[in-house]
């Protein structure tokens, strides 16, 4: 089918300013257990093409899952259509960043692929978890999961690009609900959403799932106890899972230079961080720095090219409080006379690419972690995500978490429940006081990063260690 | 398309090619053309088109699922081995009995040609005639319009089959000035009658009103809030509370609470498959004629939706609402309606003596407190302060964090017209505007 690709772009090489073709195939595995039994186990491939072309500055796009030499050179022909329809409204033409094009090949390495493992041996896993959560009898609803991706493709441009990707992704979680007195209270572990990581399943191993259920357990039940989480201005520390979030929706974002330029306005919004502040704006404090990183190794968002063939970087979106940088595609780069920073992904062979995040990290700081609470007199800890919201500008957020603890001269006190904090993007990261030191930084992968229309699901990450917030909101 | 006759035929060679004693396997066809305009340009015009087929089997009560959109004979026939290969790995689910024997599900008309046909032109048209409404008043308008046809084949080794086919039309837009945005959409199953001028002046007009808005404090305030906005509270409500599976585990505001008044007298909810005032999805991914189940019946909590594992456990019969395999949730109402009252929505902003019209919510968020319906969101694209009963001007956005059971119980006004919501997936709801009292806000924004 390559071949056909190939041919295809070559015939249509004189009708078009640049084309793309990427054949997709995505393998996945799914295996959920719920209150001892296996809730589900399944395994999908997708498998197909789409063809991306600028006629007369405009884009057009169409793909198909029939394969063939025909039907692509009739896909071909179909997105040269659209892009001819899109004359109708063009205000200018589509330019592109310059880019060399690259003929290479990259593979996620992994000590073991994960497809090679038993299905057996995954439920074993799964259902040791699930046992344990159970045996703590205020836990109605006990979950453990796994999932496996291994996408492959291939990117063709009539620029003479051709790279040939395999990416591997591992990831599980295990979450525990306690139910009891009209209330209902979840903990998950690693977070809320398990984590994921472009490893093997090497990365299952290591996230020790049995290991973790019976604390997983143990907290959510005690959290039926647990008195309400106080209210008003204070102290905040957030553990790393929960930060991973907040760069996710206040950073991640608000940094994607596609939204910036308003091509999300109709469905996810815009940016707060439009582009007269870039170099010329107070983002957080000197503690905070950020930086996309789409080479470190593991991380979910971690690839060799993007889907517009552009190399992985790692490039400064905030440098000690300023904000410095985009993400960026070919296109908009273009508009600020940049080049891509490679952060173009789509979701499958049938969608085209967006800006999408990549690995966005908070660079650690110099705090231990028992340091930083032994100077806290005065505050609550968070962690583990359990709620959501934030405008369609990025400014105005409100999280609720599973788990805090309130911080009362230094030392981690009770725990308490139904903790929400709220605040507004810019001010809250000035009041970053603290970020705790590299071992205890971690890349936490978030596989389920919606964007677009058609909605396209990314798989991204966040570099965060635990960090210090002053006079933060707490409550509703 | 397929065609019915087609797309049974591949599903019968698929079961034909399982050895375990049941099998069920669903068809997905889809075509859908997708046209976004950002800045009064478009910047994304896309076309797809595919097949995927998923294949549940059953070995005892050992059940293995498997998908793929490769349909060539020897790709179907990995396929099937690859699900009884997940079967055999399975753990026995005791609440399992067999795959469901349905009769034929009653057709419902939903298909029109001319969304089918539509063609990417067609869709510039009709974003050119929002973008020429917006232009008028020197604004930008962005939005998405979308046409696509859908079928949808069942088959199972007991000789159940169905088979629906059903367009949808999709077109929004959100229309900016430098302080201001406005919202508008449209649904239909035939694109012919989408009305995309009418969709611009809309979206144009409340762009306008909502020009240069000024900050107003956080509080409890009346409200009305438009069908889009109860569109975002509709989706997370049946997602956390009106499925069987939180319902069982007693996760949900429905948990336990069944003849119980947990809403207001005037308010019903319900959900019916059938219903051509939506978009009719007869059966549902068990293949089960899709039943009209009451959620909600004059404040009291009634039912909730059931697939058929979920309804074993309750000795119950599934309703009709199963999502496709794999899903993590069971069972889920997909074309909800709200009951209609007799006012319109201007007669409710009328009758406000201090309040808000809020146009749209945005990021709503269920989570925080499912049993209590807790939900927090922002408001987007349109909100207004109302001192008797008129509009004296636009204001910041504001969050909301309130439970909706309160919110619910508290509606004092529903318009007689209902809106017609399309769901990207499959289904949609029809909805009115409410006056509820009492709505809390928690938070404002800088815009």
């Amino acid at each position: 089918m390559k071949d056909a690709l190939k041919n295809v772009l070559e015939g249509i090489r004189k009708n078009v300013d640049y084309a793309d073709a990427r054949l997709v195939t995505t393998r996945s595995e799914r295996v959920m257990v719920k209150n001892g039994s296996v809730d589900s186990i399944s395994d999908n491939i997708s498998k197909g093409f789409g063809i991306r072309v600028i006629v007369d500055g405009c884009w057009g796009f169409s793909s198909s899952s029939t394969p063939g030499e025909e039907e692509a050179a009739r896909v071909a022909q179909e997105a040269i259509e659209i892009a001819k329809a899109t004359r109708l409204m063009k205000k200018w033409d589509i330019a592109l960043s310059d880019e060399e094009a690259r003929v290479d090949t990259y593979k996620t390495r992994v000590a073991s692929d994960p497809f090679s493992i038993s299905l057996d041996e995954k439920i074993k896993v799964l259902l040791e978890a699930d046992r344990i959560m159970r045996r703590n009898a205020a836990i109605k609803v006990a979950e453990s999961s796994m999932q496996f991706y291994q996408i492959d493709k291939i990117f063709l441009s009539t620029e003479g690009a051709d790279i040939e990707q395999t990416i591997f992704e591992s990831g599980g979680g295990i979450s525990a609900t306690a139910v009891g007195n009209g209330d209902v209270q979840k903990r998950s572990y690693p977070s809320s959403w398990g984590d994921t990581a472009t490893r093997g399943y090497e990365f299952i191993k290591g996230l020790n799932l049995p290991d973790n259920a019976e604390k997983t357990a143990d907290e959510a039940a005690g959290l039926l106890k647990a008195a309400e989480c106080p209210t008003g201005e204070m102290t905040l520390i957030i553990g790393g899972s929960q930060l991973a979030l907040q760069i996710h929706e206040s950073c991640g974002h608000p940094t994607e230079l596609d939204r910036v330029f308003g091509t999300e306005a109709s469905f996810a919004g815009t940016s707060f961080l439009t582009v007269e502040k870039l170099g010329d704006y107070k983002y957080g404090s000197e503690h905070v720095s950020i930086f996309q990183d789409a080479t470190c190794e593991g991380g979910l968002g971690t690839f060799g090219y993007d889907d517009e063939g552009v190399p992985a970087q790692r490039t400064p979106v905030v440098d000690r409080g300023a904000f410095v940088g985009y993400l960026t595609s070919r296109e908009t780069a273009s508009k600020l006379n940049q080049k891509s920073n490679a952060c173009m992904r789509a979701d499958g062979w049938n969608r085209i690419p967006l800006i999408r995040m990549t690995n966005i990290n908070l660079e650690p700081g110099e705090w231990d972690y028992e340091e930083l609470i032994r100077d806290t007199r005065d505050g609550i800890l968070v962690d583990s995500n359990k709620s959501w919201s934030i405008d369609d500008k990025r400014l105005n957020f409100q999280f609720g978490t599973e788990m805090a603890w309130k911080i009362k001269d230094g030392k981690i006190g009770e725990p308490v429940k139904n903790a929400v904090y709220t605040g507004i993007t810019p001010e809250f990261w000035a009041s970053c006081d603290a970020v705790c030191a590299r071992k205890h930084w971690h890349i936490w992968g978030i596989p389920n990063c919606g964007k677009g229309e058609p909605m396209q699901v990314a798989h991204v990450a966040h570099g965060a260690a635990p960090a210090r917030f002053r006079k933060v909101r707490v409550g509703v | 398309m397929l065609g019915e006759s087609r797309a049974l035929e591949t599903l019968k060679k698929l079961i034909s090619m399982v050895e375990a004693e049941q099998a069920e396997a669903i068809l997905l066809a889809k075509s859908s053309g997708l046209t976004r305009f950002a800045n009064s340009t478009i910047h994304q015009n896309v076309f797809e088109r595919d097949n995927e087929i998923y294949l549940r089997v059953a070995k005892g009560k050992r059940i293995g699922v498997a998908a793929s959109n490769v349909t060539d004979d020897a790709s179907l026939k990995r396929l099937a081995a690859r699900a009884q290969e997940i079967a055999e790995s399975q753990v026995p689910n005791p609440d399992f009995d067999a795959f469901v024997t349905s009769p034929r599900a009653e057709e419902v008309a939903a298909f029109s040609r001319a969304t089918e046909e539509c063609s990417a032109q067609r869709r510039a048209e009709n974003v050119k005639a929002v973008i020429d409404e917006a232009n008028r008043l020197n604004f930008l308008a962005a939005g998405s319009h979308s046409t696509s046809a859908k079928e949808i084949a069942f088959a199972n080794s007991y000789g159940t089959t169905q088979y629906h086919k059903h367009t949808a039309v999709f077109m929004n837009t959100v229309v900016m000035a430098p302080t201001s945005s406005g919202y508008a959409d449209r649904s239909s199953i035939d694109v012919s009658d989408l009305d995309a001028k009418g969709l611009g002046e809309e979206a144009v007009k409340v762009c306008a009103d909502s020009q240069n808005p000024k900050e107003l404090e956080e509080g409890r305030y009346d409200v009305v809030i438009s069908p889009y906005a109860l569109d975002s509270l509709m989706g997370w409500l049946g997602y956390i509370g009106f499925g069987a599976d939180t319902f069982q585990e007693e996760r949900s505001f429905m948990s336990g609470r069944i003849g119980e008044q947990i809403m207001g007298e005037n308010v019903s909810i319900w959900d019916d498959g059938c219903d051509p005032a939506g978009v009719p999805f007869p059966f549902d991914f068990e293949g089960v004629p899709k039943q009209r189940v009451d959620l909600i019946k004059n404040g009291v909590a009634r039912n909730v939706v059931y697939n058929s594992l979920t309804a074993n456990k309750e000795g119950k019969s599934s309703t009709g609402h199963a999502l496709p395999p794999g899903e993590e949730i069971a069972a889920l109402p997909l074309n909800v309606f709200f009951s209609t009252g007799d006012s319109s929505e201007a007669e409710m902003v009328e009758s406000l003596e201090r309040g808000l019209l809020v146009k749209r919510f945005h990021y709503v968020n269920g989570f925080l407190e499912p049993r209590q319906a807790l939900f927090t969101g922002m408001t987007r694209d349109g909100t207004f302060l109302v001192e008797n009963g008129k509009i004296k001007h636009p204001v910041k956005n504001l969050r909301f964090t309130h439970s909706m059971l309160d919110a619910f119980s508290k509606v004092e006004m529903i318009s007689k017209e209902a809106k017609l919501q399309i769901s990207d997936w499959f289904g949609a709801s029809v909805l009115p505007a409410l006056k509820i009292k009492g709505f809390n806000f928690s938070g404002k924004t800088e815009f």
